[in-house]
């Protein structure tokens, strides 16, 4: 590759990704860099500031265009394989300008009237300011919501999320932010911007494990009352008419560090809401109020605590969503560390899209976290090389930096790997060498020892559905884990800490409802111990957009909508009044989420609450 | 008691001591020592390269551990090399290699004697076995004293890579040599399909080492773990290996399941029992119960091989056909079982008895390998059986008859999909090149085929018998990518038509012929090798397409391969023209609606032509010879006829005249009597006139053929047409004289007159009747409105998008008739109308808004 084509094919890359192109001191660095001129060679001048400034720079934005590390060293191989994921005709010639459109304003809000209030106001303000602007309360009065919705969220430059606290605890909130970054991913634009204001305070001011996937690379703008209204419109529409955006003014969480993954767990007081996801970690040294609601999965714990103990340990824990599986997960691990094992949680979600177009970039994405999480020195870029397979690079890298550091066993607790089968082509390598590593540690020689202190909780939702190579896929060997829902007794149990003492009879009308769903279960006992209904009360208006399931039902109707297959798939379900035949990767994908029961090879609604929700809807619009 | 039976969950249970998945550890007190283990021992002992292919869970790796183990207390130097750990889809043979050798240094402990990157380094020069050879005998052999044995584990993970590490297997025949170093592979694959060079395989030199199922005798250490479970936990191990044929992952998960349940077996109803729990605990709703999965593992291979599975269903069906008529001994054999004391024969056998079923003789056939690949199946004495009951039980006839179903739906719903998308273009087919929709449509379904019947190139080509001409479309197999489709349009060599009126009792001619197509497409050195060529007839026995299967490939193959190296030895086989039958009459009906729309468009663009070309008519001053000529001119082009006239009656002298203009630019006016010539006959009769070549053949071409020798033009085929006006009266007549035949030939030569020439061997055929009945409607409107200098009444116009709706369901009611060569005249004269009408409301949407492109 030459050099010419070279910085043509970066500053594509770079333009594409962040909308400007390398500027001329830039495109001068680039190619002394190239050429293996030093900084001093390159701009004699002043090479400190072409270093530290400009340099810097750059090789972030590289960094960021090229979806790898990119140093002044590895710019030829980082761009060399660049254009092998890019051939010729796959990047678009001219970045468009998109300074000259007038931008499209989404305001995402929660129906209660002080956040509906607030979004109003900026809605009307801002359209006065000539820019056009939907809203979460326009979509709603529409029918068919769910795809309105998605088409605002794709057309948007700008949203602006309203984050009160029943925002931080709903999970439409969460399937908006997904999609959200799922857009970003396929624009070219990276559009829209999120612009996330916290009205949110008190106990729950942190964000969830989810929220903070999505929102860790912006700061939130702070607003307390109608007072502070005027001056965020002010920075609002300074933002909107200049295109820069400094940071917010408020910071997530605590005041004092930048680092979101250090701050306290959101503590679940009887007086919060129960949130939709689950912490992944849990606080070491804390008492563990967030226990308090947590009902033992007997006998998982004591099997999974047993086996992580075992040497080159494998556990599978397999369950639908909001089953429970990153608690036990977060536990497993909790008492792994207790024992003085090093932990790392890491979930597949927070990859980005980009990491799974190839094998190599999810290797190194992989050791990247790990290492973080360690806190080890990445040294990933040494341990890159050309001269071996990427596999070998980074088997390499676990047993030189990660497992032989000390003796603690290391527990890697690798959660959503679901997404990795959506990427068959990297999937079976993927899973092949963790097979490999998991067989090295029971060989008994001389290498076992090292992977002998590597063990896996691996956690999923579906089916494997995807043929893997059996003797090549962790999939079948380990301790597997199903997790069920919740027995009658562990939701009397469950009252009981919720402070109600109901009779057999009582658990069982809200078990005909929502069945032993953990996360339901819990948001009822919640809303009943807060008084703010009774379980009469509920039963009728669960299934309606009046009840307290409402943002959770809504949830599934969005997800289905953007996944006609499923919908259509599931209508079936729903309205059939004896289990049905569905063909196997719906079916999984519909257990997954947790819509369905498998009865043999057949399908039933998994909860009664769901059938009465999705039966009277046109799952296809609304 | 050996093992403990307390319910504290820290001390090991007896179900603990079976493993089910993955390989067992050295110290696994259920090990289970086989004639394998002997075997392996010995044959490395003795310096003999070894090798263990075989089906999953067999074993091999705990295998490979052991005796690795035992070898080293021995003082061999051993290294294990598991191939997934290095190989990638991605991988370049440098980096594998390296990878190899960075496992031998690392085994080896050499990283004080060699910086492995750098000595790599220093080597760049050398292709990558050359590097590995020289690092087994200047490092390896230098650094290590003891004899040496390297097991290489997953051998098969080379076959996903992108290159064929045949000077791999090569080297390793070639390390027998050193008498030092010695190699165990060990995988589930064949010899052929690992290296195909029969000279340098490493397996004809070498021992194969058979890992078969546990025998009674061998699997005496799973009996402790039963001694809880019942009263004689020998009887129960048998029991237990007559349902699993001692296949050592479902004894192993059998035996810890019935260890860790409530049964407790009574002496003399361990058949009984065991086979109750089996049923329940096994085979009720199987798939869900299949954790870790082994069942589902053979299920998808038999059922997603791609273009084997029909083949491997059949012959597996046959076997279970076969086996359940030796069920008579089966059954005496249970009985046997009950008494219980006379249970000595071996139980894997107990399937296969000596009663009246013919057994299949094992060979090699690509099915019958892949079945035993799959564990499914098992080579015993020259005899081929399923491997055991549970198998047996699980995959039953019915479960066979609902993977062959379901094998056809496949494909059928891809080519009922791709009919839908066919409608659904039509609907907007906004002037698409008709090309570009048989590319879609067809393209989807060769390459398909491709995958279906593993064949490097499928070609499907279209015979249009309005046109002569013949289309092809070629895909190309290829694992990953779309692959490009290549449309070889106007392939209408002299040489192809006529392959195809001749095909029927030869379709082998066509191959031969259409070979020549592909191989010019594929570039140079492309060879067909094998070949299945299908011809599609219509009712008549004409046929209608080709669709040819090129060079069928072996499983397993990447497209980086050579050809070559691709291909399966075998060819296409008797079981692929039976799955390819099975395909063929829903290809067949969905190129006839490729056909039918096909001419509907054509329909449709001649009616759009006719409506710009008449549309003059009405707008300009009639006696313009200008728009007369421009008019015959787009008639003349529509239909490929060498020449047209207009004529007009002349009431008054009974006559029809014209005016030809000469290339000189003369233009002389002709004149004719009704009743005189063709155009005269066809004046007095009103009735159309079409004279297929040759028309000197004809009765009345006694004028034609005077004309034609003053004139030296040679007529050879004639059209002409009445024009009537709306109100019925006879205005005139066209006149279209000589069909040009299609493709390149020489122009006319007059010096040859009167031998026909070859350009103009060529007949109007039914469809050019119908353009011209339209186009002379159309004239006779345009003709009259001219004449009367009346302007027709403006017309209710309907909106457009309720023409296009009404156009719309014209066809789609046109396209629904099998037969479409009935011609349904008002149909056509409708949906031209509708055509005029939506571009004439398009056209005025475009002047209202300027904007519109």
């Amino acid at each position: 590759m030459g050099v010419d084509e070279a910085l043509e094919l970066a500053d594509r890359l770079v333009c594409q990704h962040t909308g400007k192109h390398l500027n001329d001191l830039e495109r001068e660095v680039f190619l002394g860099s190239w050429q293996g001129q030093t900084y001093e060679k390159i701009y004699p001048l002043n090479p400190q500031y072409i270093e530290k400034d400009v340099g810097y720079k750059l090789w972030k934005k590289l960094s960021a265009a090229l979806g790898e590390k990119v140093t002044k060293k590895n710019l030829q191989g980082a761009l060399e394989r660049a254009r092998k994921q890019y051939p010729e005709g796959t990047l678009l010639p001219v970045c468009e300008g998109i300074a000259d459109r007038i931008p499209r304003i989404f305001i995402s809000h929660q129906m209660q009237t002080d956040d509906r209030t607030l979004g109003q106001s900026l809605g009307d303000a801002l359209q006065s300011a000539g820019y056009p602007v939907t809203s979460t309360a326009t979509c709603r009065a529409i029918p068919n919501w769910a795809i309105v919705l998605r088409q605002e969220l794709e057309q948007c430059d700008y949203l602006i999320l309203i984050l009160s606290t029943p925002a931080l605890m709903s999970e439409l909130v969460l399937e908006e932010l997904r999609q959200v970054r799922q857009i970003q991913e396929n624009r070219r634009d990276r559009r829209p911007v999120i612009l996330p204001i916290r009205t949110a305070d008190g106990p729950s001011l942190a964000l969830n494990y989810e929220l903070r996937t999505f929102l860790q690379d912006y700061s939130p703008w702070e607003w307390r009352s109608a007072e502070d209204t005027p001056v965020l419109l002010k920075k609002l529409l300074s933002g909107l008419r200049s295109g820069d955006w400094g940071m917010g003014n408020g910071e997530w969480g605590n005041r004092d560090g930048k680092d979101i993954n250090a701050l306290p767990i959101t503590l679940d007081l009887p007086a919060a809401l129960p949130s939709p996801v689950a912490e992944p970690e849990l606080p070491g040294g804390q008492v563990r109020l967030s226990s308090a609601f947590y009902i033992e999965r007997v006998p998982y714990e004591a099997q999974c605590y047993r086996a992580i103990l075992q040497p080159g340990a494998l556990i599978r824990i397999k369950a639908p969503r909001q089953m429970g599986k990153t608690s036990l997960m977060a536990r497993i691990l909790a008492y792994a560390r207790e024992q003085g094992c090093r932990t790392v949680p890491l979930s597949f979600q927070q990859a980005d899209a980009s990491v799974f177009s190839h094998l190599n970039l999810l290797l190194r994405w992989f050791c990247g976290r790990v290492s973080r999480k360690l806190k080890i020195a990445d040294r990933i870029d040494e341990y890159w090389s050309d001269t071996y397979g990427s596999k070998d690079n980074c088997t390499a890298y676990f047993e030189d930096c990660l497992l032989s550091e000390t003796d603690a066993p290391l527990i890697l607790g690798l959660d959503e790997v679901d997404r990795v089968f959506q990427y068959p082509q990297i999937a079976d390598d993927f899973f092949g060498l963790l097979r490999a590593w998991y067989e090295e540690a029971g060989y008994g020689d001389g290498d076992s020892d090292r992977w002998q202190n590597l063990r896996l909780i691996v956690v999923h939702s579906t089916e494997v559905y995807i043929p893997l190579n059996v003797n090549q896929s962790p999939f079948n060997v380990g301790l597997p884990i199903e997790l069920p829902e919740f027995s009658p007794d562990q939701v009397a149990d469950l009252a009981n800490r919720h402070g109600l003492q109901w009779s057999s009879s009582e658990i069982r009308w809200l078990m005909a409802l929502v069945g032993g769903h953990p996360y339901l279960v819990r948001l009822a006992l919640y809303h009943i111990a807060q008084k703010q209904l009774t379980l009469e009360e509920l039963l009728p208006v669960a299934p309606t957009e009046a009840g307290p399931y409402d943002d959770h039902l809504r949830r599934h109707l969005w997800n289905l909508q953007q996944h006609p297959e499923l919908a259509i798939a599931y209508s079936k379900v729903v309205n059939a009044d004896v289990p049905i035949d569905l063909e196997s990767i719906p079916a999984f994908k519909l257990h997954s989420l947790g819509l369905v029961k498998m009865q043999g090879n057949r399908v039933v609604p998994s909860l009664e609450l769901y059938r009465q929700y999705f039966r009277d809807r046109n799952l296809l619009n609304g | 008691m050996f093992f403990s039976t307390h319910l504290d969950p820290t001390t090991e249970r007896p179900a603990q001591i079976y493993k089910v998945g993955g390989h067992l550890p050295l110290d696994s007190p259920s090990y289970v020592v086989r004639q394998a283990d002997r075997d392996l021992y010995e044959g490395l002992k003795a310096r003999d390269f070894c090798y263990v292919l075989n089906c999953r869970q067999m074993g091999k790796t705990s295998l490979r551990v052991r005796t690795m183990h035992r070898l080293q207390s021995e003082g061999f130097a051993c290294a294990a090399i598991d191939l997934t750990r290095i190989g990638s889809q991605d991988i370049t043979p440098d980096q594998w290699y390296a990878g190899i050798m960075r496992r031998l240094v690392t085994s080896f402990r050499l990283t004080d004697q060699i910086s492995l990157p750098t000595w790599l380094k220093e080597r760049d020069f050398l292709p990558p076995i050359q590097r590995l050879s020289e690092f087994v005998e200047q490092i390896l052999l230098e650094s290590i004293s003891q004899p040496i044995v390297i097991f290489i584990d997953e051998i098969d993970s080379t076959l996903s890579l992108s290159f064929r590490p045949d000077d791999f297997f090569a080297f390793i025949r070639s390390c027998t040599e050193y008498d030092r170093l010695t190699f165990a592979l060990l995988g589930v694959a064949t010899p052929s399909d690992l290296i195909r060079d029969k000279n340098h395989t490493p397996f004809n030199i070498g021992r194969a080492i058979e890992l078969h199922g546990f025998q009674p005798e061998e699997a005496q250490p799973l009996v402790p773990g039963l001694r809880d479970q019942a009263v004689d936990p020998q009887a129960v191990l048998l029991a237990i290996l007559d349902w699993t044929g001692g296949q050592p992952f479902l004894t192993q998960k059998l035996c810890q399941m019935l260890a860790s349940s409530d049964e407790f077996i009574l002496q003399g109803s361990e058949a009984d029992q065991v086979a109750q729990f089996v049923q329940s605990h096994f085979i009720d709703n199987w798939e869900a119960r299949d954790e870790p999965p082994h069942l589902k593992t053979i299920r998808d291979r038999l059922l997603r091989s791609g273009s084997n599975t029909g083949a491997m269903l059949k012959l597996y069906g046959q076997m279970l056909e076969e086996e359940g008529r030796g069920q008579g001994a089966e059954g005496r054999r249970q009985e046997a079982a009950e008494n219980c004391s006379s249970l000595t024969s071996f139980p894997s056998h107990s399937l296969i008895s000596s009663s009246p079923y013919t057994p299949i003789p094992a060979d090699d056939s690509p099915e019958q390998i892949e079945l035993r690949l799959s564990g499914l199946v098992v080579k015993r004495e020259g005899i081929l059986q399923i491997y055991n009951r549970i198998y047996a039980t699980v995959f039953d006839a019915q479960w066979v008859q609902k993977g062959l179903a379901s094998l056809r739906p496949d494909f059928l719903q891809m080519v009922f999909q791709q009919e839908q998308r066919l409608l659904a273009i039509l609907d907007t087919m906004d002037r698409r090149e008709f090309e570009d929709v048989l590319y879609e449509i067809l393209g989807s379904v060769s390459l398909q085929l491709t995958e279906l019947m593993k064949a490097d190139r499928a070609m499907i080509s279209f015979v249009d018998r309005e046109t002569n001409e013949l289309w092809a479309i070629s895909a190309r197999h290829e694992a990953t990518r779309p692959t490009k489709i290549h449309i070889l349009s106007n392939q209408q060599s002299a040489s192809q038509i006529t392959i195809f009126k001749q095909v029927i009792p030869q379709p082998h001619d066509f191959s031969q012929q259409s070979r020549r197509v592909v191989e010019e497409q594929a570039g140079a050195g492309y060879r067909t090798i094998t070949d299945l060529t299908v011809p599609l007839l219509d009712e008549g026995g004409d046929p209608i397409a080709f669709v040819q299967l090129i060079n069928k490939l072996r499983p397993g193959v990447n497209a980086n391969m050579l050809l070559a190296e691709r291909l399966a030895p075998q060819g296409f086989t008797e079981s692929d023209r039976q799955q390819f039958a099975e395909y063929t009459p829903a290809i067949q009906r969905l190129i006839e609606r490729c056909q039918v729309c096909y001419r509907l468009t054509q329909r449709l663009q001649a009616s759009e032509a006719l409506t710009e070309a008449t549309r003059s008519l009405s707008e300009m001053d009639l006696n313009s010879e200008e728009v007369i000529a421009r008019v015959m001119e787009s008639a003349k082009k529509l239909m490929n006829a060498d020449r047209s006239t207009l004529w007009l009656i002349d009431r008054h002298s009974q006559e029809l005249w014209t005016r030809v203009r000469f290339e000189d630019g003369r233009v002389q006016e002709l004149r004719l009597r009704v009743g005189e010539g063709y155009a005269g006959r066809v004046a007095e009769t009103g009735e159309p006139l079409n004279i297929p070549f040759d028309l000197y053949d004809h009765p009345y071409s006694e004028t034609a053929k005077r004309t034609d020798q003053t004139t030296g033009y040679r007529t050879c085929s004639l059209l002409c047409m009445p024009v009537y006006s709306p109100d019925g009266d006879l205005l005139g007549v066209t006149q279209l004289v000589n069909k040009r035949r299609q493709g390149t030939f020489p122009p006319y030569d007059p010096n040859q007159w009167p031998e026909a020439p070859e350009c103009f061997r060529a007949s109007f055929d039914s469809n050019s009747q119908q353009y011209m009945q339209i186009f002379n409607g159309q004239a006779g409107i345009a003709l009259s409105n001219a004449r009367q200098m009346l302007i027709a009444a403006p017309k209710e116009i309907p909106s457009p998008s309720e023409a296009i709706r009404h156009a719309l369901d014209l066809i789609q009611g046109l396209g629904q008739r099998t037969e479409l060569d009935d011609r349904d005249e008002q149909s056509l004269r409708m949906l031209w109308q509708q055509v005029e009408l939506l571009l004439r409301d398009t056209q005025k949407q475009d002047d209202d808004d300027p904007t519109k492109v």
